[in-house]
């Protein structure tokens, strides 16, 4: 499976506690498929195989995922050894694959507005309002987090890349007060 | 230009909100089963299901199933070109007035750019 034809959509995983959050984006911000896998047995393996189910059906130009810098939030060795598997499989299958720290996203969305993970959400679903209906409730301390949580971390990454790269939200995401 | 999926079918379902299962049930379909085909580009709907898909979302044809769009697009131009060459050999009024209209049929359908 060779996916290096830009074709200008993307595919962005977020690897969690259940599985995975996806989401299938175009360049021109239009969402395709999004949605939250949740693994039961060997979940690595399990979402290693849902990704290439995935990267089959929609052909992405590139996979976007979450890479740790030095000194950021560590994740779980599980979602550590995930991330390598996804690595390591996309090398074999020449897919391209790009990596976009947790610092990154952050900063970006810091400079819209959005400091938590939840004011993030509502700006992702402000912008793609078919996602408003996924918002998770706010989150109280007791709480584990929501399933779509996921879905709404993959599509920042998306966004974080598709900023990075043409910088195109400046009329589009409106700055918070 | 930007290589599009075949349809875009689960998109414009999950935007909805709509199940598998309920959009087979306005569709006309005994179960899910053949709408999850018809999203992982298995099975292509018939042009009834098609329309049904264009009245259900408010979308026309072309841009749900948009990839079968392209497609035929590109072998109409080619099927143009293929008659145009044709025309060639034997010119006379009526041809004319042939290429004047295969002439405005390329550029109507000339490939757009990706959506």
């Amino acid at each position: 499976m060779r996916l290096m034809e830009d074709n200008g959509r993307y595919l962005a995983v977020h690897p969690t506690t259940y599985g995975l959050g996806f989401a299938v984006l175009e360049r021109d911000l239009r969402l395709i498929d999004w949605g939250a896998y949740r693994a039961r047995a060997d979940k690595n393996q399990t979402s290693l195989r849902f990704l290439e189910r995935l990267t089959r059906r929609f052909q992405p130009c590139a996979v976007l995922i979450e890479t740790r810098e030095r000194r950021e939030r560590q994740r779980s060795v599980r979602i550590q050894h995930f991330i390598d598997s996804v690595r390591t499989s996309a090398r074999q299958q020449g897919i391209v694959l790009k990596g976009i720290s947790h610092r990154k996203v952050r900063r970006f969305f810091e400079a819209q507005g959005a400091m938590t993970k939840q004011e993030i959400a509502l700006c992702i679903a402000e912008l793609l309002p078919e996602l408003l209906h996924y918002l998770p409730p706010r989150r109280k301390a007791w709480m584990p987090e929501h399933g779509h949580m996921g879905t709404f971390d993959a599509i920042a990454l998306a966004l974080t890349h598709f900023n990075a790269d043409e910088n195109i939200f400046h009329d589009r995401i409106q700055p918070r007060p | 230009m930007a290589q599009r999926l075949e349809n875009y079918l689960r998109t414009f379902r999950k935007r909805t909100g709509l199940s598998q299962r309920e959009v087979a049930l306005l569709l006309g379909c005994s179960n899910g089963a053949k709408v999850s085909r018809y999203e992982r580009f298995a099975r292509r709907p018939t042009l009834a299901t098609a329309l049904v898909c264009e009245k259900l979302f408010g979308v026309p044809v072309a841009e749900i199933f948009a990839g079968i769009e392209d497609e035929a697009s590109e072998a109409l131009r080619q099927r143009v070109c293929l008659l145009a060459e044709q025309l060639e050999k034997q010119p006379s009024n009526a041809v004319a007035r042939k290429r004047q209209f295969l002439d405005a049929l390329r550029s109507r359908n000339a490939p757009h750019a990706t959506k």
